[in-house]
């Protein structure tokens, strides 16, 4: 073993230290991006398989799985009009769900995160290592039953107050909201840390109360990092289909996700037309919000990291 | 006492008291509805929840959680709430049969009406009190013929055509109307049925009640419970049935539906580790879910850190990333459904692609070994921009001066970056790594959506799938079959969670995550 | 802390204040709610029209499919979720009536227009649970231009299959959408079922046949064709019907579901009996399963929706109705013997070698276990024999558990 290394080294060395390339600094520097390009261009591709064949599909009036081609043989809006004009699955009733829960319970559990995420960087109480602890540990229970919990609570209420009940938008509303003490917690908390403490008490000399120095200062500086967790909490939410499979029972209170479920997993028939063209219509929202505010995201989740 | 100067009553505090007066008087009512209706665990949290936010809210000395005041009764109720649930469930034998309290369950079976072998069945038609809405009398017709008329509470008449009060017969012999009473028509009949059915008409112990759209009986309440000898007597049969592991049996073992949940002990607990069929596929499940997570999580770093470092002073970078993180923006369930598409074998476009580029696939979604793989990828595929984005954004923050000074003293780029740029990188991102590994753990849409588990894993006591990771197991245990074992399924949970919790716990201690910037 | 002190107070006075526990009022015009699957859905909602027309009271319907229907039914119903009305297939019976949340039903003299097997089928300890309205089972498919002539055996089917595999034609031999429900004419030809009868002609969950010699042999006819290359190692349900819709499988054994999409993607079908094991031999034959309305017991609208089954369903035009809108053979005695689309009158045939499914709770745990081994199957992992009773294996414990 010894021989080996001992003999092997020394010729590897020579030969990758005086690499024999005969291209200058500038042709190496374009090869270089002639590389970074290539690789680029195959991740892209990888990126945009799924996507091309979601869009290609949606347009192919075949309507089954069968659709290999990139371009449909006779492309039609088939598809698109199948979803809108089916009056037995109202979609267009669940994408306003969707958005109506998405935003409602997003407001309500950015806001709780904010808040708590100030109180965990700004005081130093008894008990707050461990809650933050409690809070991670919380995070991976396998909540597989806890649906059975949610289900029964909200059945419970509902039998007294009727608004509260299973099949309405204000119990997914509140169970998504409660999410407010979770790992986006300490992303917030992390970038309110890294505000730095001066500012906040000069105000409190003047006489500012913590929570006119939280409104006044902190969220203003903590705007970027809040429109991430906007944006991600939203995503989040619109794309879940667990919850609302099973706590919303009639369709007009679906929520988009559940029924493009719905569309594919159907005891007779998969549609997988509409089922893409439904795909596509619920992603573009979204899509659309994200690259608006692309530029806000990529700087609080940098932020956040940084800061974290 | 001092203290009471330093902080004076102001309009806020004022509003907050109030605001938290109105919660809890709201929340106390429903806590006294909830107890009306015997359900102490919910009413126990909510009181919890009252305590929480009314000690946080009022109590100068607690004014820091103030802040998390909010969050944390939310958290107690929809977060903390279901896992004490979960906790209570491993303790029963609830699941298929064994869903109710036995509360519920004699309140079902006491609800049960029979015809008694001395009741009598009529047909019936229904009369309309001119002056009030709640009140009806019936027309009787037994099945011999004889007619009768009955009230609510009052006894039951003979009464025939002709008599006082009784107007002329339509062509089926029935009176169009009644004194002070207007008949029922069945477009109307129909709609009011169930309204009609819960009233007693006749008098005790003849209560006739309507039982279907034609019929009208004499019945009897069939179970009767004693709380005493705990006891179910069925009335009509004179059986006498004991609870008996969760269902109301007979002596000679008949039993009667529907079965209640009882206390088993640590019952599940024994049956989990006392079968070793359950054991081989549960450590197959427990040591993929960790594969997974970890790999989900290094894969998709090291793709995001790999185009992060690869494209960081690459002309058009900002084309390039705005196309690389299409993939995040997509909704899950989406990407999750097209990918299990394109890898279908029989039909997947990247399937015949390959078919067509090496003359054969892999079986992404029967072999266990690419089924795997196809999940990482896919995973991959679903985050990678995340940590792209991170890690450029960590890459920024990582003072250049610092490379400068190694590259003067000689290091090439590889030793830069995994000696300098690495290290700090993996400092900065290692809470976000962990944050990941979480979700993935229990990332159960990936899994169900994908492939639901499957392929099989042979020789399970019960159905498991060689991609099934402990959330989507339990969910199978407890939901997606006939078995229903909730009891199981959560002390399955518990067990697993205890044996993450302290891995986990471990992990912590070497990221930041519970550190502070600001002390 | 006097805060605290006056704030419970004012708490404490405050919830004795009577503030009003409102109960659930009587809606003065009840709404029905029917759970159906996606089939059916566009059906009954149309149908349901003319209900609401002729006595005002609103029909809503529901695309919930048997799983989700089952689910909430058998773990939600008993404390008041769950529709009024669903439709399920009569297999599920058992667990229903064991888990106490479907009412009985009384159809009076109206019992006399449906099939007598068909009542038979949501008969349950001698009370009747549903009313059925279609009788449906599965037959065998082929493509008449690759397969002219019907197969009289399974070794024949495979040999046409295989030849037309070897002439290039088709990529597969047969499609299968599952090894379990559609396979089980198969099955069925070589000696194999899943439950036994008693002595009275009961299914028993006492006689499991799933890990018996003929389940195995039918097993290893699929076996042969995968291992072989003919058929695909995919067991997936909506492949196998492209297969076939598209050509590329000469064979398929579905139900009646599939015969519209057939009819869409205008692949010249036909439907037959089944084949036999041997020449000589009894041709295998289909489960047949009955769809048909069932009640929720812990209904507020309990009466009402009997009536609305009674009354409305059990008529000769609501019967053409629904054979019209979803053909498959009706329950409905004149709306039966008046078909005359060959396509049911093809399942008919085939069903008369069928049995019905049985409908005994232990059903519910084959399910699940006969998919996992139909995919170890095909995938190879396990031989037919191994998988059939690791499955029985699997359905044999959860009886004696659920006992």
């Amino acid at each position: 073993m010894t021989d080996i290394q001992t003999h092997s080294t020394p010729i590897a060395t020579t030969s990758y230290k005086k690499p024999n390339f005969s291209l200058n600094y500038q042709q190496r520097r374009w090869l270089g991006y002639i590389i970074r390009y290539l690789i680029a261009a195959i991740l892209i591709v990888f990126a945009f398989v799924p996507v091309v064949w979601v869009l290609s599909a949606s347009f192919n009036p075949s309507g089954s799985l069968v659709s290999i081609e990139v371009i449909p043989k006779n492309p039609g809006l088939g598809n698109y009009r199948g979803l809108f004009e089916n009056q037995y699955y109202p979609y267009l009733t669940w994408l306003k769900n969707s958005f109506v829960v998405a935003s409602i319970s997003t407001f309500l559990s950015v806001s709780s995160t904010t808040v708590s995420a100030y109180g965990l960087s700004r005081f130093r109480f008894y008990g707050r290592k461990t809650l933050m602890r409690a809070i991670l540990i919380i995070s991976i229970f396998p909540a597989a039953l806890s649906i059975i919990a949610l289900y029964t609570t909200f059945q419970q209420v509902g039998n007294r107050i009727g608004i509260l009940g299973l099949d309405s938008h204000a119990s997914l509303i509140l169970i998504y909201a409660s999410g407010a003490l979770s790992i986006n917690v300490f992303l917030v908390k992390g970038y309110i840390d890294s505000i730095p403490l001066e500012i906040e008490e000069s105000a409190l000399v003047d006489g500012a109360t913590h929570a006119q120095i939280f409104r006044m200062i902190t969220l203003p500086l903590a705007k970027p990092i809040l429109i991430t967790i906007s944006v991600l909490t939203f995503m989040a939410i619109y794309g879940d289909f667990v919850l609302p499979r099973i706590l919303m029972q009639s369709s007009d209170k679906y929520t988009v996700m559940v029924g493009l479920y719905l569309f594919q997993s159907a005891d007779y028939a998969q549609n997988w037309g509409v089922f893409t063209a439904g795909a596509v219509i619920a992603a573009l929202p979204i899509l659309g919000l994200y690259m608006l505010l692309q530029r806000y995201i990529i700087g609080g989740l940098t932020a956040g990291a940084v800061k974290l | 006492m001092n203290k009471k100067n330093a902080f004076p009553v102001t309009p806020s505090t004022i509003i907050r008291l109030v605001l938290v007066s109105v919660f809890d008087v709201a929340v106390l009512s429903l806590i006294r509805q909830l107890l009306d209706d015997g359900n102490y665990p919910l009413s126990g949290i909510l009181g919890v929840v009252i305590i929480i936010i009314t000690l946080c809210f009022s109590l100068e000395k607690l004014r820091y959680y103030r802040w998390l005041g909010v969050s944390l009764a939310a958290t107690t109720l929809f977060v903390l709430y279901p896992i004490l649930y979960t906790i209570y469930l491993s303790t029963t034998n609830a699941g298929y049969g064994h869903i109710l309290t036995k509360q519920e369950a004699v309140a079902f079976l006491e609800s049960q009406q029979y015809v008694p072998e001395s009741g009598q069945q009529y047909k019936w038609t229904a009369y309309r009190s001119l002056e009030s809405t709640n009140d009806y009398v019936l027309w009787l017709q037994a099945e011999d013929d004889a007619t009768f008329l009955t009230g609510i509470g009052t006894a039951t008449q003979p009464a025939s055509l002709g008599d006082d009060g009784i107007g002329a017969a339509d062509d089926k012999g029935i009176p169009t109307s009644i004194q002070g009473y207007q008949r029922l028509e069945k477009r109307d009949t129909v709609a009011m049925i169930d309204q009609l059915g819960q009233l007693e008409f006749g008098s005790a112990p003849d209560i006739i009640r309507i039982t279907s759209l034609t019929v009208a009986a004499t019945t009897q309440q069939r179970y009767h419970y004693d709380s005493d000898g705990d006891t179910l007597t069925d009335a009509e049969t004179g059986l006498v049935y004991h609870p008996d592991e969760g269902v109301f049996t007979t002596d000679d073992g008949q039993e009667l539906p529907p079965g209640f949940r009882v206390g088993v002990g640590l019952d599940n607990f024994e049956r989990f580790f006392a079968s070793s069929a359950l054991r081989g596929p549960l450590v197959r499940i427990i040591s993929w879910n960790f594969a997974y997570a970890i790999l989900s999580v290094l894969c998709s770093f090291a793709l995001g850190l790999f185009i992060a470092v690869l494209f960081e002073t690459l002309p058009g970078r900002q084309i390039i990333r705005a196309l690389l993180i299409i993939p995040y923006p997509i909704p899950a369930l989406v990407s999750i459904l097209i990918w299990r598409n394109l890898l279908n074998p029989d039909f997947g476009a990247l399937v015949s692609l390959q078919n067509s580029i090496f003359g054969t696939a892999p079986n992404w979604l029967t072999d266990p070994k690419w089924t795997r793989i196809a999940i990482i990828i896919i995973n991959m595929w679903l985050s990678y921009p995340y940590f792209y984005i991170v890690s450029s954004g960590a890459l920024q923050a990582i003072p250049t001066d610092m490379m400068d000074a190694a590259a003067v003293d000689g290091a090439n780029a590889w030793q830069r970056f995994s000696k300098i740029t690495l290290p700090l990188l993996l400092k900065i991102v290692s809470p976000l790594l962990v944050a990941s590994f979480a979700f993935n753990f229990n990332n159960f849409n990936l899994i169900y959506i994908f492939n639901q588990g499957n392929p099989p894993i042979a020789g399970s006591p019960i159905p498991a799938g060689h991609t099934d990771i402990l959330i989507s197991f339990v969910y199978r245990l407890a939901f997606n079959s006939a078995i229903s074992d909730y009891g199981l399924g959560a002390s399955i949970s518990i067990v697993l969670f205890l044996f993450i919790a302290a891995i986990t716990w471990g992990q912590f201690r070497y990221t930041r995550v519970l550190e502070d910037q600001t002390v | 802390m006097k805060r605290f002190v006056f704030l419970v107070v004012l708490v404490v006075l405050a919830v004795n204040l009577p503030l009003s526990a409102s109960p659930k009022a009587v809606a003065q015009t009840p709404t029905l709610t029917i759970w159906t699957d996606d089939q059916r859905l566009p059906v009954l909602t149309e149908l349901s029209k003319a209900f609401t027309e002729e006595y005002g009271v609103e029909v809503v319907v529901e695309p919930q499919g048997t799983e989700n229907t089952m689910n909430t039914m058998t773990q939600g119903a008993a404390t008041g979720e769950g529709p009024d009305i669903f439709t399920i297939p009569h297999d599920n019976m058992g667990r229903l009536v064991d888990t106490g949340v479907v009412a009985p039903l009384d159809l009076g003299d109206k019992a006399e227009f449906f099939l007598p097997n068909s009542l038979e089928a949501f008969t349950y300890n001698g009370e009747l649970y549903g009313v059925p309205f279609a009788v449906e089972n599965d037959a065998l498919f082929r493509n008449v231009d690759l397969v002219p002539e019907a197969p009289k055996t399974w070794a024949e089917a495979a040999e046409i299959g295989r030849q037309l595999v070897d002439e290039g034609k088709v990529e597969y031999a047969f499609a299968f959408p599952d090894l379990g429900y559609n396979y089980y004419p198969v099955y069925t030809a070589f000696g194999g079922y899943v439950f036994g009868r008693d002595e009275e002609g009961n299914y028993t969950a006492d006689d499991l046949g799933m890990d018996n010699e003929g389940m195995v042999a039918g097993a290893e006819w699929a076996n042969s064709l995968i291992r072989d290359g003919y058929a695909s190692e995919n067991l997936d349900w909506e492949a196998a019907h492209v297969l076939f819709e598209s050509g590329q499988a000469p064979f398929i054994i579905t139900g009646p579901w599939a015969v519209d999409r057939f009819k869409t993607n205008e692949v010249p079908y036909a439907i037959s009996a089944f084949p036999a094991a041997t020449e000589d031999g009894e041709p295998g034959g289909p489960f047949i399963g009955v769809q048909g309305f069932m009640v929720n017991a812990g209904s507020e609208n309990l009466l009402l929706a009997q009536t609305y089954l009674t009354e409305f369903i059990a008529t000769d035009e609501s019967m053409q109705y629904i054979f019209d809108n979803d053909p498959r053979p009706s329950a409905w005695v004149a709306v039966f013997e008046a078909t005359e689309d060959p396509d049911m009158r093809g399942f008919s045939e085939a069903g008369v070698t069928g049995q019905a499914m049985p409908a005994i709770p232990a059903m519910g745990f084959v399910w699940d276990a006969w998919e996992s081994a139909g995919l170890l199957i095909t995938q190879g992992e396990l031989t037919p024999s191994e998988a059939l009773s690791q499955a029985a294996e699997q359905i044999r414990t959860q009886i004696t558990e659920s006992e």
